[in-house]
Order: C-alpha cells, then sequence, then structure tokens
C-alpha cells in the first residue's frame, strides 16, 4: 500500500481476463476432426506415406530385384504378396511404387496449381482485357482431351516419371484457374479490399494478404481433388505403357500385367494390390477434400 | 474566405457506363451516380450528406477519395488536385484521408487478427519501424475507440457488431488522418450502439481534429452531429446550408419534403406534423427527368422546372440550393 500503481489500468468495455484466441487454424481442425470419413481418410493417407517413405525398411526384397526361380508364385510367408512375372517382390513393388504414385500426383498438382493461382489471380484482379484474354486460354486449355494430349506429349519427349508429372501438371491448372479466379471477381469487390485500397496497401499486398488466404478453403479442396485425378492419371498413362518405365514400379505400371488375360483370371494377386492402393488413395483424399470444404468454410467461421 | 478549406469539390461527377454485347462491349448509356456536384469542407468542420437510397451519396464519399475514379470535375485536398494523382502518390495522399464503413463485418478481413488490420497500414506506410512498435501503437488505438488492448490478438468474428465498427474506426485512425468520410457508420448497428458509435466520433473529433463528411440517412442524427448538411436527390445536390437554417427554413421543395417525414419526439406537435407525401418513384439515375431533376416528384412544379435545369446557385450568404422557384432571400 505504500507504493501507488505507476501504470493505472486502461478503461475498457470488457472484464475478461482471457486473451489468448483459438486460432483459425486450430478451429478448422476441430471442424475437421468431428468429419468421421475424411479423418478415416487421413489415417489411411498417413498410413499410405509412411508406407512408402519407410519403403526400404518394411520390405524383404529390392522391388526390381528378379528371381527366376520364384516367377508368378501366389502370396507366402516368403513374398507377402507374391512375386510377378519375372519373380518380382510384389510387396516391395507396392511399396515402391506408392513413392512414385504419390509424388506424380503431389508435383504434378503443384505445378498446376501455381500455374492455376497466378492465371486466376491476374485474371479475377486486373478484369477487362487481360481477363478475357486469360480465360479464352484457359477454355482452350480445358477443352483439350487431356489423356490424348498427355499421350501426345509424352509421345514427343519420352516417357520418364518427370515427363509424367510435368505432362499431368500443364494440362491440370484450367480448373484451379477458375476456381481461383471467381473467389478474386467476389472478393476484390468486398468492402475490406476496399479498406484495404484506402490505407494505400500495394496492389501485390492486397492480393497476397488480403485476397489470396481467403481463396484457401475452395482452394485446398480443389487441390486434393486434383491429387486423387492426378494419381489415377499417371496409372491410366502407366498402364498403357507411357508413364513410369519398368523397371521402376509405380501402382500402374504394376496394373499393366492385368492386360493379359491369364494374369487377370489367374493370378489376381499381381494387380489386386496396387489396383486396392490406388482406390483407397483416390477415395481417402477426396475424403479428405470433403472434409477440408465444411472445415475451412469461411461461413463457418466468420 | 476566412475560413481554412481543407477539401474542395468542383463539378464532380461520376458516371458507370451501361455496356452490353458479348464481345464489343458496347456502351449504351451512362448511370449518373454523382452529377455535376460542387462543395468545400472547411477544417474541423463535419459536412452531413443526406439523400434517399440510391441518390449517389456513397459514391460521392468514394469518389472524393479517389476509390472510384471521377469521370469529370476536381477533388482538391489542401489545394492539391487529387485527381491528378495516381499510384504512389495517390498512395501517399491516402494517409490524410480515411473511410469508415458501413458494414462493420465485410469491412474487415476475416482472416486478419484486429492488430494486423489496424497496423497494416502503419507498417506499409513506415509510421513504425517493427512489430513491437507496431502493436504498442495498435493498442494505443484501441483504447482510444473504446477496445480492451489485451484484444489484439483476436479475430473480427469473436466481436459484437459494434465492437466492429470500433476496429474500423481505429484502422482509419491509424495513418492519424485529418479528414474522415464516414459511410453510413451506424446505420447497421443495434439503436443503442448507433449512440455510442457516434458519441465516440464526436470525442474523436474534439480529440485529434478531424474533419468528417458524414453520410446518413438518418436525418435527426445527421442534425445532432453535423456543422452543415447538403441534401442529395437524383445525383445532385439540391440544398446545402448550416445545420439550423436547414432544419428550421429548409428552402427547397425536397429539403422540405424530406424534412416533414421526420417525426417529432413530442405527441402534441407530432399530431399536428404536416406530411409532404412526395408521388412516384425516384427516376432513374441512366435516364434522368429533363429540366429540373426533381420535377416529376415535385408538388409545385411549374412548365419551367420541366424544361431547364435550375442553377445551383447562393440564395443567401452560405446557403446554396437548385430551384427555380426560390427568390433570392437577402
Amino acid at each position: 500500500m505504500t507504493t501507488a500503481n505507476p501504470f493505472p489500468q486502461p478503461q475498457t468495455i470488457s472484464g475478461e481476463d482471457d486473451f489468448i484466441s483459438e486460432s483459425l487454424l486450430k478451429k478448422a481442425w476441430n471442424r475437421f476432426r468431428r468429419h468421421k470419413l475424411a479423418m478415416f481418410g487421413l489415417l489411411m493417407m498417413t498410413i499410405f506415406v509412411c508406407l512408402a517413405l519407410f519403403a526400404p525398411l518394411l520390405s524383404r526384397y529390392p522391388p526390381n530385384d528378379i528371381d527366376l526361380r520364384a516367377r508368378s508364385e501366389p502370396p507366402s510367408a516368403e513374398h507377402w504378396f507374391g512375386t510377378d512375372r519375372t519373380g518380382r517382390d510384389i510387396w516391395a513393388r507396392t511399396l515402391y511404387g506408392g513413392r512414385v504414385s504419390l509424388s506424380v500426383g503431389l508435383v504434378a498438382v503443384s505445378v498446376s496449381a501455381i500455374i492455376g493461382i497466378v492465371v486466376g489471380c491476374v485474371s479475377g484482379y486486373a478484369g477487362g482485357w487481360i481477363d478475357m484474354i486469360l480465360m479464352r486460354i484457359t477454355d482452350t486449355v480445358q477443352t483439350f482431351p487431356s489423356l490424348v494430349i498427355i499421350i501426345v506429349l509424352v509421345a514427343i519427349v519420352g516417357p520418364s516419371v518427370y515427363n509424367t508429372m510435368f505432362a499431368i501438371g500443364i494440362l491440370g491448372w484450367p480448373g484451379m484457374a477458375r476456381i481461383v479466379r471467381s473467389e478474386v471477381l467476389s472478393l476484390r469487390e468486398q468492402p475490406f479490399v476496399l479498406a484495404a485500397r484506402c490505407l494505400g496497401i500495394p496492389t501485390s499486398a492486397i492480393i497476397f494478404r488480403h485476397i489470396l488466404p481467403n481463396t484457401i478453403s475452395s482452394l485446398a479442396v480443389a487441390v486434393t481433388f486434383a491429387v486423387a485425378s492426378a494419381i489415377l492419371q499417371e496409372a491410366a498413362l502407366s498402364f498403357l505403357g507411357l508413364g513410369v518405365q519398368l523397371p521402376t514400379a509405380s501402382w500402374g505400371n504394376m496394373l499393366q500385367d492385368a492386360q493379359t488375360l491369364s494374369v487377370l483370371e489367374t493370378m489376381p494377386w499381381m494387380w489386386v494390390a496396387p489396383g486396392i492402393m490406388i482406390g483407397v488413395t483416390v477415395l481417402s483424399i477426396n475424403f479428405i477434400g470433403d472434409g477440408l470444404r465444411d472445415a475451412l468454410d469461411p461461413r463457418a467461421i466468420v | 474566405m476566412t475560413t481554412d478549406i481543407i477539401l474542395r469539390v468542383k463539378n464532380l461527377k461520376k458516371y458507370f457506363p451501361i455496356t452490353s454485347g458479348l464481345i464489343l462491349n458496347r456502351k449504351v448509356g451512362d448511370v449518373k451516380a454523382v452529377d455535376d456536384i460542387t462543395f468545400d469542407i472547411h477544417r474541423g468542420e463535419t459536412l452531413g450528406l443526406v439523400g434517399e437510397s440510391g441518390c449517389g451519396k456513397s459514391t460521392t464519399g468514394l469518389t472524393v477519395l479517389q476509390l472510384y475514379r471521377p469521370t469529370m470535375g476536381q477533388v482538391e485536398f489542401e489545394g492539391q488536385d487529387l485527381t491528378e494523382l495516381k499510384g504512389p502518390a495517390l498512395r501517399q495522399m491516402r494517409r490524410r484521408m480515411q473511410l469508415i464503413f458501413q458494414d462493420p463485418s465485410a469491412s474487415l478481413n476475416p482472416r486478419m487478427t484486429v492488430g494486423n488490420i489496424v497496423g497494416e497500414a502503419m507498417s506499409t506506410h513506415k509510421i513504425v519501424s517493427n512489430r513491437a512498435q507496431r502493436d504498442a501503437r495498435v493498442k494505443e488505438l484501441l483504447d482510444v475507440v473504446g477496445l480492451n488492448p489485451n484484444f489484439i490478438n483476436r479475430y473480427p468474428h469473436e466481436f459484437s457488431g459494434g465492437q466492429r465498427q470500433r476496429i474500423g474506426i481505429a484502422r482509419a485512425l491509424a495513418l492519424e488522418p485529418d479528414f474522415i468520410v464516414c459511410d453510413e457508420p451506424i446505420s447497421a448497428l443495434d439503436v443503442s450502439i448507433q449512440a455510442q458509435v457516434i458519441n465516440l466520433l464526436h470525442n474523436l473529433r474534439e480529440q485529434f481534429g478531424l474533419t468528417y463528411l458524414f453520410i446518413a440517412h438518418d436525418l435527426s442524427m445527421v442534425r445532432h452531429f453535423s456543422d452543415r448538411v447538403a441534401v442529395m436527390y437524383l445525383g445532385k445536390i439540391v440544398e446545402l446550408t448550416d445545420r439550423d437554417t436547414l432544419y428550421k427554413n429548409p428552402q427547397h421543395p425536397y429539403t422540405q419534403a424530406l424534412l416533414s417525414a421526420v417525426p417529432i419526439p413530442d405527441p402534441k406537435v407530432e399530431a399536428k406534423r404536416q406530411r409532404i407525401t412526395l408521388k412516384g418513384d425516384l427516376p432513374s439515375p441512366s435516364n434522368p427527368p429533363a429540366g429540373c431533376n426533381f420535377s416529376t416528384r415535385c408538388p409545385l412544379a411549374t412548365a419551367e422546372c420541366f424544361q431547364v435545369e435550375p442553377e445551383y446557385r447562393e440564395i443567401a450568404p452560405n446557403h446554396w440550393a437548385a430551384c427555380h422557384l426560390i427568390d433570392e432571400v437577402d
């Protein structure tokens, strides 16, 4: 009581004491957690990514090693998922194939997302004839029959993992660009963007700090769906023999074996494992996308 | 003129083109949102701008701030014509004049914290040199507008409407402006909160020597808050004078009709209040009537009113109006 408080408390209109605010991310995570299918998807994807990452530790045979004494063997204690027609261990190839398939999905979609975001932002924010030209280009790319174009592209530059990633990515951006553009179009008319302009915030900062973060919810959904479709496209290409080349394993080219009727009918272990992996991966990613759409919905946040 | 004029608006026009056609976008007409208005704002005063919905009040505010570029006319801020400025020079001038929004929710970025919303412009204009300095300044401002300074890390959705409007006000004050356009700052708020926000704006005016352009459609609030009042109708100012003259002795028939609609909080007087009811609807600003804009609804319109556009003139010292029927008052 001898010393007076040198810092008098400021007058405030609320007496609450907890000022720690739940971050938007944490709230979104809480909503995501309630989505059972999305949590299932997340679990499956975590497992698959771990399987791919730790493939060398989890497999007893190198994926490309040929063992001619053990060709076309059904699943056994030796070879958990059996062997293919040249005696390679299917379990090992499924794990290593996951590395290729998942990274093709990620890289291809990163390429699409970067092109899509840039085109969408410029188009939506600039408007006028720039928008017109960019959107007509987008339309044109979108009308390409993508699988046919990818086959032609790969035929020209030669099949390889990187060419596959690039070819899928370079044709996947129009959908992304359209989503970003429509979001930007509506966001740039929002009063908070007007407020930013009024405060003299430069255009680049308005786009990066005020507009793009608000497109995250629809973008996250688009990206997850695109990953799923890129994995399918890689599988389709490899199945046709134009994607990832043997002996490198990918889920797609493992299915190539199923092209033979005898394998299809009598040796299901060769194609069931990669087939299930593709199916479950695509499904899981789609579930995650669904969950993200609900979790990141700005209307639920505001 | 002895008074110090901070803002001078001369023959300001803002037309929005109406286009049709998919490819060529031919211009087929104009929406004359603001059509040739002229007014001055003195330093430290509050100019009220009233009129019905769609008469161009908000467009006037945004055009003055160059958030819409005017079709024609000048906006001089302390002698500097803003319509000639572009890019960085204009951004520099933005420090001096700010805007408070009608909708406090939509005007705050839902993904930014209060600290970022209020502090962003300080960093952009290099008013503060580091994060700590910025946060200290933001806290100061939150305190000024009556919010708990510790709310700095919260998001807009965690606040009530009135609190959000206070955040908007804090943001407008962040750059220490001289002039603020208040675009219906209270019309989205509850009545009990309206008074709080008005009192806050009032105190800030005293504290920081602010000049306001106060856009509203609540005539009683404008009377309470403004020094001078301009009445707009269909993109034009029909009457502008000091508050007391306008409310006691309105000259333009539109102002008279508008004021006759204000209820009087005294049952005896209210019972005797004569309302001037206007007939018809507001004409389209893309196709305004010939002659006087108001002629189609004016109870006193004469043949002249339908043909000749009335001049916006000083009918008495500091009392401007645009009407053929007003005689010079000496």
